[in-house]
């Protein structure tokens, strides 16, 4: 059975990303947990997020309501992790991408345009709905998929963040082993909020960057 | 502490087991649908020893060492064929023969329900549900327990009913972690309850559990029967189990708030876990094709099935071509042959553990008993209780349905054996397949916390299937 989707524990320290903060902040407002720019402030610097904690500091005090503070955070937010991903796939352009599945089908969308994509299955567990297409071609079997990301420039996967370390499917994990891949290949994760039973701690060759 | 009130569990369980054995200890041996020679060894008490060690065995193994029920079940059953010596024959083609409607309907229902699971259609229901749950934890912490235990049950108990139990628990299990996990809410009572609720749903219509579809079969049981006697019954039942989960839970809730560290930024955490399940709920890809073909396919044979009971193996028959010929080239084997070969494996060998249990010391001592109180509905629920938890379900309702229908044929009885049996099947957490199943499920997540063991299923199971027993008993005597 595939596994569906656990968010984190709400003890584990969380991964910063400041756009998810943004869903946060919203669902704070709506239950009124927050009433105030100030409140904002408040949770956006309990969560860690230096950018937009800076910006709200302004927005407070130049007393500017909090469902205006909010949308001028949201619009700021929004647009720097636009500007982030379309770098992350401008370096992608041209190049050799290996997309690990399983992962969500818009992320593999991302790349399919833009680079020279191979579709890597390391086990042919459950694969649903649009995956199935994307799988037709794929690269099968944990030996032939460690093979064929030797060949690769970027290598693609879904991953969990807990503190500084990374965890993946054991499959994907063992297509990331460090000592089988070359050095400065280009990791891209992109990170789900929770972490599956058969997940195992990752240490990568080399810097990863998050999508 | 928790060790000294499992083991007055355990004291408490033998202590009805020997008062159950010793009445029937005072019978005499009768007619059996298979006639079990007296000189024979099988109808000796020492067999009957033999045959309870060897379960016992299998029970111990598949707990402590876990043994696959297939496996455990098998070399039993095989070991069982070996004690029956010349019958061997004959109680093996019984076996099979009342093992084969299992095969045709229990996959007609597993196939599609499969398909939905598959479609992760309800792992976008339970990522919505833990965006919903957050919401209303933030407004209104207090119900948010209450209504986490109300709803995973209730979800259990009718997807149980809809599918079956085994399928529901499969569903369930990781939901019901998954949310207890996201909101730090304790799994423990949740998922014992859980299991409960799904015997119960399975008790509730005609295909929802296997001892059902036996008798069905021997009492020529209707859809509407199910509704109209059992399930008013159910639903009392299912509220005194959310009730007791939930005071569990809230106990388990207080004693962990006492011991552990307060958690900071509690308002931030609920949020952030909130929309985590709106995240994870975002990243999943739902097939609609197969959530919609599991959907319609499961519509289908129950409809068909309520309409035209003469027609169930036709009808069930008729399904597992369809959902095979709707699913993707590429998946049709696999769509097929969804429920595992083990599974067939440990039905087959049930129901040949069932029928070298009837032809045995056991069976006759049980059904003199049955004799002796005129098939009164309790005598019915009581036996079933102890069959249940000493055999399995299934293999218990084979056993016994054929000659409890022959001294009462009224629905009581039915209903009855299958109280007995329900309850039975909430007793241990390996007395039944879905427990099994539990166990393992719950053990995958490599967290204690999460984990339903034997002895931790004990301290809850064996109460409550006790209080279901009594109910059964004294509802099925008044409204017979």
């Amino acid at each position: 059975m595939a596994e569906p989707s656990t968010p984190a524990s709400s003890g584990t320290p969380p991964a910063k990303d400041e756009v998810e903060l943004l869903e946060i902040l919203r669902l704070l407002i709506k239950s009124k947990k927050a009433r105030t720019t100030a409140d904002l402030l408040k949770y956006a610097t309990q969560y860690g997020a230096p950018e937009t904690e800076e910006r709200l500091r302004m927005l407070e005090a130049e007393n500017i309501p909090l469902d205006l503070a909010f949308d001028a955070i949201s619009v700021q937010l929004r647009i720097m992790a636009h500007k982030k991903s379309s770098a992350l796939l401008a370096e992608c352009r041209g190049q050799k991408v290996g997309l690990i599945l399983p992962m969500p089908p818009d992320l593999a969308q991302l790349f399919i345009p833009l680079a020279e994509v191979s579709v890597l299955l390391p086990e042919e567990s459950a694969l649903h709905g649009p995956m199935h297409e994307l799988a037709e071609n794929a690269i099968k079997g944990s030996r032939a998929c460690r093979a064929k990301a030797q060949e690769m420039q970027t290598l693609v996967f879904e991953a969990f963040r807990e503190g500084d370390v990374l965890f993946a499917d054991v499959a994907v994990a063992d297509v990331l082993e460090p000592k089988m891949l070359p050095a400065g290949i280009r990791l891209i994760a992109h990170l789900r909020p929770h972490r599956n039973p058969r997940d195992v701690a990752i240490q990568p060759a080399s810097d990863v960057s998050f999508i | 502490m928790k060790s000294r009130s499992a083991r007055r569990a355990i004291f408490l369980f033998i202590f009805l087991f020997l008062f159950g054995t010793s009445a029937a200890l005072a019978s005499s041996p009768a007619a059996q649908e298979l006639p079990l020679d007296p000189h024979s060894w099988q109808a000796t008490w020492s067999a009957g020893a033999v045959m309870l060690l060897l379960l016992f065995a299998a029970f111990f193994a598949m707990t402590r060492y876990e043994v696959p029920l297939p496996l455990a079940m098998s070399l039993v059953s095989c070991s069982f064929l070996i004690i029956q010596w010349e019958s061997a024959p004959d109680i093996l083609r019984r076996g099979f023969g009342h093992y084969a409607d299992i095969t045709i309907l229990f996959t007609a229902v597993a196939i599609p329900a499969h398909m939905i699971e598959r479609s992760q259609g309800f792992k976008w229901i339970a990522a919505w549900l833990g965006h919903q749950l957050g919401k209303i934890r933030l407004r209104h912490p207090r119900i948010t327990m209450p209504l986490l235990v109300a709803i995973l049950l209730v979800t259990t108990y009718v997807t149980a009913g809809l599918m079956h139990n085994v399928t529901s628990i499969l569903i369930m299990t990781p939901v019901i972690i998954r949310l207890c996990a996201s909101y730090q809410i304790p799994s423990r009572w949740i998922l014992s309850a859980a299991l409960v609720a799904s015997n119960l749903g399975g008790f509730s219509t005609r295909w929802g559990d296997t001892p059902n579809i036996i008798e069905s079969a021997t009492w020529g049981l209707q859809a509407g029967d199910f509704m109209r006697e059992v399930l008013p019954a159910n639903l009392l039942v299912l509220a005194a189990l959310v009730l007791i989960a939930t005071v569990l839970t809230q106990r388990g809730i207080a004693s962990r708030a006492a011991s552990a560290v307060k958690v900071p930024f509690y308002t931030l955490q609920v949020a952030q876990t909130a929309a985590d399940w709106k995240k994870a709920k975002s990243d999943l890809a739902i097939d609609t094709r197969l959530l919609a073909i599991g959907m319609s396919l499961l519509a289908f044979f129950i409809l068909l099935h309520v309409l035209f009971p003469p027609l169930a193996i036709t009808i069930g028959a008729a399904t597992i071509v369809i959902a095979v010929l709707l699913e993707r080239k590429s998946e049709r084997y696999h769509s097929l042959t969804s429920l595992g070969f083990d599974v067939y494996l440990a039905f087959a060998a049930i129901f040949v553990l069932a029928g070298c249990v009837s032809h045995s010391w056991i069976g006759a001592v049980l059904y003199q008993q049955l004799i002796a109180a005129k098939a009164a509905p309790w005598v019915i629920a009581v036996t079933g209780y102890f069959g249940t938890t000493f055999t399995e379900a299934a293999s218990w309702a084979t056993a016994v349905s054929h000659s409890i229908q022959q001294l009462d044929p009224g629905h009581a009885a039915a209903w009855a054996l299958g109280g007995g049996i329900c309850a039975g099947s909430s007793s241990l957490v390996t007395a039944a397949s879905a427990g099994i199943i539990l166990a393992e499920e719950s053990q995958r997540f490599n967290d204690p916390e999460h984990a339903i063991t034997f002895r931790r299923y004990l301290a809850f199971g064996l109460p409550f299937s006790l209080f279901m027993l009594i109910f059964y008993a004294v509802y099925f005597t008044i409204f017979r």
